[in-house]
């Protein structure tokens, strides 16, 4: 294994005609993958994937943004989902017990609060999002694994700030080395010291190589708190943007990372690899 | 503005707005948009670098607006793009008036570099009907079995795939 891709989606309907093509061709580049669950599906679907490939691993959860009455994205489910998730899902907390609990599921997510799509109060969204956040960290304490963060900002209202009050409630059951990843961070220095401070690391996607907003917290945060992602099928790096993502354009992540902190690829390459396997509790036999 | 920059710096910095006119401002009226871009970024001393004129596109997933106390949900929109180079306070002020346009569904400005960054389009290999030839089979040989269509469409794809 050369690079990780800590949070991706060959999971989901936009990889329906070459799933199989597309993991392999990362396999066979060196690059492991973390396949990540949004709802029920894509969850099952992610750990049929993880069993599958040695060097494939599964996440488990509901994303914020399908606890309510919410969009469809057809790269996610295709088509046909379109009245599913016009409903909106309630946690079932003994559904993704069961596969939380697999040993290829190394994280519990994507979970958290999405305050850009949603305005607030309406429709009562933010406490369906809240409350399947707390049940998720529950779940989470409960399993022993870390948390897979997915937190965004929108209408003025800072969605890491409240996350992190939620958080704090679970203090003394939060307190592993590595409780959780802010998966594609795009906070600010102020949002990000205390995630930083509670032990939490990092992850950046294929944006960074052609938006410079990122490059400031890049350096700023330890090197041995940042992962590597793609967020897979969205979001492809240069020289691939706006073509579809997959797994295998991680490396893409670790150049930029490199060069926005000037330092040598090959080490932040194989510190990623570390932190990823810590993160993920690997590296405990 | 993007979040965290200061408007006092006067160090011209490169910009992307990428924007999404809503599907129901007339196709005829969607260059008026543009100018209206153009326009702002003219007033403040900013150069377009390059550009993709908008398009209607289908979304990857719908997007809900609230116009005039209710929800309306869209499935398409006029997607377009502007490099430009300018000033942070250009970059504010073309914020300001996007937030406040009512034919805008989304927008996003980053900052970014003068290179290209988008992945080179490939020529589309159009598929026209084939009309199979069987070949001339040599006198006193058995002819070959003739190929379908379909099995012609396969051997087709498999080579666009592996190109």
């Amino acid at each position: 294994m050369r690079f990780f891709d800590a949070h991706s989606h060959p999971n989901f309907a936009a990889f329906e005609g070459d799933r199989e093509e597309v993991v392999k061709r990362a396999l066979e580049a060196g690059v492991f993958m973390n396949v990540v669950g949004t709802q029920k599906d894509t969850s099952r679907d992610a750990v049929e994937l993880a069993e599958k490939y040695e060097g494939v691993f599964a996440t488990v959860g509901l994303h914020p943004i399908h606890t309510g009455k919410s969009f469809h994205d057809k790269k996610e489910i295709g088509e046909g989902g379109q009245e599913f998730t016009s409903r909106g899902e309630e946690f079932d907390y003994d559904y993704y017990k069961k596969f939380a609990m697999h040993p290829k599921v190394v994280a519990i997510g994507e979970c958290g609060l999405d305050y850009y799509r949603i305005e607030y109060g309406v429709l009562g969204i933010e406490e369906k999002q809240k409350s399947a956040f707390q049940k998720q960290i529950e779940l989470a304490i409960e399993v022993k694994k870390p948390l897979m963060l997915h937190l965004r900002n929108g209408f003025g209202r800072s969605a890491y700030k409240d996350a992190f009050k939620i958080l704090t409630t679970y203090n003394l059951q939060l307190t592993t080395r590595r409780p959780g990843n802010l998966h594609f961070f795009a906070g600010t220095r102020e949002e990000a010291k205390p995630f930083l401070d509670a032990g939490f690391t990092f992850s950046f996607t294929g944006v960074i190589t052609f938006a410079r907003n990122y490059d400031e917290i890049i350096r700023y945060l330890p090197l041995d708190r940042i992962l590597s992602e793609t967020d897979a099928p969205y979001v492809a790096p240069a020289p691939y943007r706006g073509k579809r993502n997959e797994p295998l354009f991680v490396t893409e992540v670790v150049k930029k990372i490199a060069e926005i902190r000037g330092e040598d690829v090959e080490k932040v390459r194989e510190q990623f690899v570390t932190n990823t396997l810590s993160f993920f509790r690997m590296d405990q036999g | 503005m993007v979040e965290g920059e200061s408007e006092v710096s006067f160090e011209p910095r490169v910009y992307e707005v990428g924007f999404l006119v809503l599907p129901t401002v007339a196709e005829e009226n969607v260059p008026a948009e543009v100018v209206f871009i153009k326009d702002v970024l003219a007033r403040g001393n900013a150069t377009v670098i390059s550009e993709e004129f908008p398009r209607l596109r289908p979304l990857a997933y719908t997007i809900r607006r609230q116009t005039g106390g209710k929800y309306e949900k869209y499935q398409s929109a006029y997607f377009g793009w502007i490099k430009f180079e300018g000033s942070p306070a250009i970059a504010a002020d073309l914020k300001r008036l996007l937030d406040a346009s009512t034919s805008m569904l989304r927008y996003l400005i980053i900052k970014t570099v003068r290179e290209n960054t988008m992945a080179p389009v490939r020529p589309v290999m159009r598929r026209s009907p084939m009309t199979f030839t069987p070949p001339r089979v040599p006198t006193g040989a058995q002819p070959a079995p003739a190929v379908s269509e379909v099995e012609l469409d396969k051997t087709i794809e498999a080579l666009v795939k592996d190109a």
